[in-house]
């Protein structure tokens, strides 16, 4: 005699899509699903019904996005925002450091100022054709690989107002301008490097940039 | 330095004809492999990548992956130490020849 068991199987769809490189893990806090590859999408096959929460880590960073899974046979998509805010409101001016290559002849800054990042470099003092270079930089690691556009919202003004967005070995220039302006970079190719705005000021001349806000996407 | 830019904005460091020229220090010093990986996109123009999104200039930024790029730039860079070395080398010997020591 052969007997048939009528098995109930629950079976339905995730399809997620991250930025390329990151790590990507699907829950409902029973049960965990970890993508196997990081190239940025990946259709998880889930057991049982509920809210699944995809976390995506990329490197120190991580980013999530939440779907609900109510029906046998359901397929459904996600795509986990991994925006990097590296400038925005809630940051702080302690995750950038400032720099002249010059000591004796010139001064700089950084602080927030209402919610911009306000830095300067200052070339003090009589030092005929000498030029400084003030650096404003970016303290955490950041994973560039999978990233495509970094954008900064900057106004800049002074005596000698020239800047530039450093990402890793691309850059874009920061114009002279008192009105909050966006500027956008290529980084699609850029897989290391620092994050930076950097600019020179000559003797007795000045630059001070306003940053309202800055991403990688 | 004066570098050239094809109609995609690609750099080249020789005029084939039909290039358009352009001033940066940023490619001082760059071998030609590292510096052609780079596309410019002067002030007042505007460069669409392929998925539409637009880079108006001044910006410069890879446009294929920088690893042999950058091996061609190390090994650049040495040739130029060793070049260097040989270059002062010779000098000291001139000197020498010259009775001129330390």
């Amino acid at each position: 005699m052969i007997f048939y068991f009528n098995q109930i199987s629950f079976e339905a769809y995730i399809t997620v899509t991250w930025i390329s490189g990151g790590v990507c893990t699907v829950s409902n806090g029973n049960v965990s699903y970890t993508a196997p590859n990081t190239s940025g999408s990946y259709k998880f096959t889930v057991e049982e019904e509920g809210t699944y929460t995809a976390t995506v880590t990329v490197g120190s960073y991580t980013f999530t996005g939440s779907v609900s899974i109510t029906e046998n046979g359901q397929s459904k998509s996600l795509a986990v925002d991994c925006t990097l805010v590296l400038w925005g409101s809630n940051s702080s001016a302690d995750e950038w450091s400032i720099s002249v290559n010059s000591t004796g002849t010139s001064s700089c800054g950084r602080s927030k100022s209402g919610s911009n990042l306000h830095a300067y470099w200052s070339h003090n003092g009589n030092y005929p054709g000498v030029t400084i270079t003030g650096t404003l930089t970016y303290l955490k690691n950041v994973p560039l690989t999978g990233y495509k556009t970094a954008t900064i919202k900057a106004s800049m003004s002074g005596e000698w107002p020239n800047a530039k967005l450093y990402v890793g070995g691309a850059n874009v220039k920061i114009n002279e301008t008192s009105s909050q302006t966006t500027y956008s970079l290529d980084v699609s190719n850029v897989s290391s490097g620092n994050i930076s705005v950097s600019g020179t000021a000559a003797m007795n001349q000045n630059t001070h940039i306003y940053i309202s806000s800055l991403v990688l996407k | 330095m004066t570098i050239y830019i094809d109609n995609d904005y690609k750099v080249h460091l020789t005029d084939t004809g039909g290039l358009t020229a352009e001033e940066d220090d940023f490619f001082n010093d760059k071998c030609q492999a590292l510096a052609e990986a780079y596309r410019l996109v002067p002030e007042g123009k505007t460069w669409t990548r392929e998925d539409g999104e637009e880079f108006p200039g001044r910006i410069i930024s890879p446009w294929k992956d920088l690893a042999e790029p950058e091996a061609a730039q190390r090994e650049y860079e040495r040739e130029q130490l060793a070049a260097l070395k040989a270059q002062n080398a010779d000098m000291a010997a001139a000197l020498e020849v010259l009775g001129v020591s330390e």
